[in-house]
């Protein structure tokens, strides 16, 4: 994953904030979220990252299922 | 008189051993087909158990999957609720305007830690620190519960591990 690095603002820092940032040679811009947004981009890579967790989970089942099925088939066949 | 009579004698015998070959033969055929369809029959029946048995099988492993599934469902569902939990107690603006910087370097850590969860669930090998990892949270903060499925297929370092 890429690195990215989160900034955060509040009145007391601001200043510090914008004169780092200058000092960096980078211009001045800033996209922004509030406490809230944070909280709920956060909630939003969970979910996302609970649906991979779910398709995986079926990913497997349907493994585990289509092994043993075969296996059996095989087991018939074998008795035939 | 009687040289008539032994002469239709002689010819009811032989009409009726006639008779009574045909009728061996013709027995004899019969029973060669019974047998063959009793044969036949016994084919089907071992086919179809065996066919019903197949089907057993495959249902109950259908079964123990699904079993299985549900089971991931809820543990993932329960892992998902985490974060929202540990949201609830955290007010993210009271925190940043508290100690911004303090907060800066969680949500930093915290998101790289989310993004190594995705590499980890796509395949990505371990790196050093998690096979090293004591625990759940030493292993990734933000995905501990990867830690049990790891340790279970033998990919983190026993020695420390247990």
């Amino acid at each position: 994953m890429r690195k990215l690095e989160w900034i955060v603002i509040n009145e007391g820092n601001v200043d510090a904030v914008i004169a780092r940032l200058a000092a960096s040679g980078k211009p001045f811009a800033i996209y922004g979220l509030s406490g809230d947004g944070y909280g709920d981009l956060g909630l939003n890579f969970s979910d996302i990252r609970a649906l991979v967790q779910q398709q995986q989970a079926i990913i497997a089942a349907y493994e585990g299922y289509y092994e043993q099925a075969e296996e059996a088939m095989d087991n018939a066949v074998i008795q035939d | 008189m009687g040289m008539k009579l032994a002469g239709v004698m002689f010819l009811v015998m032989c009409i009726m051993g006639g008779i009574g070959y045909w009728y061996y033969n013709d027995t004899q055929q019969r029973m060669a087909i019974l047998q063959e369809n009793n044969a036949k029959l016994e084919i089907a029946v071992e086919t179809n158990e065996a066919a019903l048995e197949s089907l057993q099988t495959s249902y109950a492993s259908a079964q123990a999957e699904n079993t299985r599934l549900n089971a991931a469902y809820t543990s993932i569902r329960r892992q998902n609720q985490e974060l929202a939990d540990k949201l609830q107690k955290i007010d993210l603006t009271a925190a940043a305007i508290a100690n911004a910087e303090g907060i800066e370097r969680a949500v930093n850590r915290g998101t790289e830690n989310a993004g190594r969860c995705f590499e980890l669930l796509s395949g990505a090998e371990l790196n050093e620190k998690e096979r090293n990892a004591e625990n759940g949270i030493a292993f990734n903060k933000e995905c501990p519960w990867f830690y049990d499925t790891y340790k279970s297929r033998g990919l983190l370092n026993t020695a420390t591990a247990d």
